[in-house]
């Protein structure tokens, strides 16, 4: 009796040993987490002078799936905006680039991983002493009218960009061709951050057909009709209805599996999430967080992916009056110490969003994890108040009013700094309205949740906050400014990382200039069908030229 | 003053007004609906009066570790989306939509009424420039012009109140004006021009009172418009300012969760349903009983 015991034990225990060394069953899991880079695999947008080793040629990611891929379709998506315009130069916000990136490619783009790689271009050149940046072009690339991609159609987009004042290519002086599939960018002062902006975070480097929009009469249909070098041509556009697009045989990297994508505009999330449900749309885009870990659960049907980059909203006093009680840093240091991060983003992120204390994402390159933020702790927060002479300091927290989620958050917000001795009354103001306030400066006062979209290059943010494009009446001093042109005008990516590295602790623990809450990614909702798309998990709504449907 | 206008003051006195008074509520109220549309509106009264005392809870304080919680025996109707709780919420919701009810329309009632009577007695130029005011205020839906008003001021309950007022004054001012246009010649009228008085006493003692009543129908039912309106501006989102409890912004800010947290949106709906069906079945009786063809048929 006792030798069966034994041996039932040894068994039991030889499989409990194999159990745990056989670790967990692969996960069925379709989250595909945020991308964790370092320094070396992201490097910077730059390249080391003279000579700089240029980008690998590679443009469209191995695919992710294991199935063969099948032609035919229509991929259906969401927009809930109808883009405004087609013509790069007047492009604003997301939805513009966006919706015309099927069509009108970029020169470089960034990649899952945040790494810049090319499209249009096949590399670049810096040479910081000559103050210039050479870009080859890629060879055989045709726009749908039938022109030919060369230099000097990249010249005259170029230069049609940098006619409407934009800042993202403020310090190009000139272009040069230099042959017929190379350009020079000449600059005033050398900046690290200028090819980086010809990728598909900006709209400086998109690429539309001079044939058609000379011969068409000019800006005015170029905003209507885009002819680009994208998988997808242009079909039609009607508003508050969509975008039709069909696939263009003649692209350069081999013709697209999908006949062609319906960008079906709803605005009514609920309206969307519904057709999502039923099977009319392929994707989703930026689901609500408490809606993506309802459809996580069908993994059959759904599949959720999360951004690397996201929302970064921040909490700014007006702090460049020196009579406004925030021009004292005890102040907004109470604001930031009044909130608790982690409750806020665990509770409105669901686990889609990641606590945050600085401008850069965790896991980028210009993320300083040295960084210390201001824990969450009110009596601090009190304390600091009272050390600056308020008690029950009156204020306005003003906010762009996009939706009711950003009402809940600020009304969350809001109970956190008036339980650490604020008065705090909300105030949401529509587009314009806050667009006049943020981005003009006209005449904000208390506090100011800014709401920017994460960048690969931290510096590029700060580019718009000191020159005044974005947040306009933000406090940002002397040193940062400093710290901020050494910076952009680094040679090298080390010294490039070390002075961002400096900059978000000058932001954060010396000057306060902001409280960062989180990084705000928005899950993807897409259907299981849609195979190699690449869609959401490569940053700037870029979808993958490869992209399938499995049915 | 002399004898006749006397005379004419003692005869008004004399008006059976109490036996009028005892008709009137009998007409009213001999209807159950009417009956439950008063009975709910003073229901709503009591609550929006004693609602510190009745919430459980502070509307306005956010529990995030309690978000979207279901209806249990410690929240009855849940919590929102933010973790408040959702009874106390529409508890609290009940003194603004009476507020807006009774201020827009007491706004809007002032203005409209004062520029009819005006445009009414004085009659050729002034009600000209005052009517065509008008008809250009009434060429916008009520609710586009709210909108409008609400849009260029601002969020606020103030600005709200206003944009209330304004948006439903016209048709304060064109009944009163069309009431006064045809009792201005009417004998009494004429007779108290004849006795010497002043326009101002005409207006204020003979025209005001006389051309009142059907303004009384239109006061009642607005009130649930009023009501209706403001949970309209709050469902667009720039009525008034969160986080005081509303219930078109409980509306508004619940559809998201309708699937999951139909609470959320039911209950504010719910009492938005109600109330505003109050005012009109009230408003209605009171119509029935001041119409003088109905009189003695009900």
């Amino acid at each position: 009796m006792r030798r069966p015991i034994i041996t039932l034990a040894v068994l039991l225990l030889i499989t409990l040993v194999l159990t745990g060394c056989g670790g967990n069953p692969p996960a069925n899991t379709t989250t595909v987490t945020p991308p964790v880079n370092t320094p070396s695999a992201t490097g910077p947008a730059t390249s080391s002078s003279p000579v700089s080793t240029a980008p690998s040629p590679t443009t469209t990611a191995p695919p992710t799936s294991t199935k063969t891929p099948k032609s035919g379709g229509t991929l259906v998506m969401l927009i809930t905006m109808d883009p405004s315009t087609f013509f790069p130069q007047v492009m604003t916000g997301q939805t513009d680039g966006h919706t015309s990136s099927v069509s009108l490619e970029t020169l470089f783009r960034f990649d899952k991983d945040l790494n810049l790689i090319p499209l249009l271009a096949t590399g670049y050149q810096t040479d910081v002493a000559a103050k210039t940046v050479t870009i080859t072009l890629r060879k055989g690339v045709k726009f749908h009218d039938g022109s030919d991609f060369n230099a000097e159609v990249c010249k005259w987009n170029l230069d049609q960009f940098r006619a409407g004042n934009r800042p993202e290519l403020k310090k190009v002086t000139s272009i040069d061709v230099v042959d017929s599939f190379t350009v020079r960018l000449n600059l005033s002062s050398f900046d690290n951050t200028i090819v980086a902006n010809l990728g598909n975070i900006s709209d400086a480097g998109r690429m539309i057909s001079k044939q058609s929009f000379e011969a068409n009469g000019g800006k005015d249909w170029a905003a209507k009709n885009p002819v680009g070098t994208g998988p997808f041509q242009f079909v039609s556009m009607t508003k508050d209805v969509g975008v039709k697009w069909k696939r263009f045989d003649g692209y350069w990297d081999g013709k697209p599996y999908l006949d062609g994508i319906d960008m079906r505009r709803i605005a009514d999330s609920t309206v969307a999430l519904m057709e999502f449900r039923s099977g009319n749309l392929h994707i989703l885009g930026s689901t609500a967080s408490r809606d993506a870990k309802a459809l996580e659960q069908e993994k059959n049907k759904y599949k959720i992916v999360i951004p690397p980059q996201g929302q970064v909203p921040a909490l700014a006093g007006f702090a460049i009056d020196p009579n406004s009680p925030f021009a004292k840093i005890e102040v907004r240091r109470a604001i930031a110490h009044a909130i608790d991060v982690k409750t806020f983003t665990d509770s409105f992120g669901m686990g889609y969003w990641r606590l945050q204390n600085q401008w850069a994402v965790p896991g980028t390159w210009g993320y300083n994890p040295d960084v210390k933020g201001y824990p969450y702790n009110p009596d601090k927060a009190r304390e600091l108040l009272a050390a600056a002479g308020h008690t029950g300091l009156k204020a306005v927290l003003n906010f762009n009013n996009t939706g009711q989620s950003i009402v809940d958050e600020n009304t969350a917000l809001q109970s956190y700094l008036n339980a650490a001795g604020f008065d705090i009354t909300l105030n949401p103001l529509q587009r314009p309205a806050f667009a006049d306030m943020a981005s003009n400066g006209k005449g904000w006062s208390g506090i100011v949740r800014q709401q920017g979209f994460s960048s690969p290059d931290p510096l590029i943010k700060y580019a718009g906050v000191i020159s005044g494009q974005e947040f306009a009446g933000t406090f940002v001093p002397q040193e940062m400014v400093d710290v901020f042109n050494q910076g952009i005008s680094a040679p090298d990516f080390a010294t490039k990382q070390q002075l961002t590295h400096k900059l978000m602790a000058l932001a954060v623990d010396k000057y306060c200039i902001a409280a960062y809450l989180c990084v705000q990614s928005s899950p993807i909702s897409k259907l299981v069908v849609l195979q190699d798309d690449e869609y959401g998990e490569a940053p700037f709504g870029y979808l993958s030229p490869k992209a399938w449907l499995d049915k | 003053m002399s004898d006749i206008s006397n005379s004419i003051i003692k005869v008004e006195n004399n008006r059976p007004r109490t036996n009028e008074l005892r008709r009137i509520w009998k007409v009213m109220f001999g209807r159950w609906v009417v009956t439950g549309g008063a009975v709910i509106i003073l229901f709503v009264i009591i609550v929006a009066i004693f609602a510190p005392l009745l919430a459980p809870y502070d509307p306005d304080m956010p529990d995030l570790k309690l978000m979207l919680a279901q209806p249990s025996s410690q929240h009855l109707l849940g919590t929102d989306e933010v973790g408040r709780d959702v009874l106390s919420r529409v508890i609290f919701g009940s003194q603004i939509s009476l507020l807006v009810g009774i201020v827009g329309v007491t706004i809007a009632g002032l203005i409209g009424i004062t520029l009819g009577l005006f445009a009414g007695f004085f009659g050729g130029i002034v009600n000209n420039v005052i009517m065509r005011f008008i008809d250009a205020l009434l060429s916008f839906p009520p609710l586009v012009l709210m909108l409008a008003i609400a849009t260029v001021l601002g969020g606020g309950i103030l600005n709200v109140l206003l944009a209330l007022g304004i948006g439903m004054m016209p048709t304060y001012c064109r009944l009163m004006c069309a009431q006064v246009t045809s009792l201005r010649v009417s004998d009494y009228i004429t007779a108290s021009h004849s006795i010497g008085a002043s326009n101002t006493r005409i207006m204020l003692h003979h025209l005001l009172p006389n051309a009142f009543p059907p303004l009384l129908v239109l006061i009642t039912i607005n009130l649930g418009t009023a009501i209706m309106m403001e949970a309209s501006l709050s469902f667009l989102g720039i009525g008034i300012l969160p986080p005081t409890a509303t219930w078109g912004a409980m509306v508004s800010s619940g559809q998201r969760f309708i699937f999951t947290n139909p609470m959320l949106s039911f209950a504010p709906g719910v009492a938005i349903l109600l109330v505003v069906l109050a005012f009109n079945m009230v408003g209605d009786g009171l119509r029935d009983a001041l119409d003088p063809r109905l009189r003695g048929t009900l």
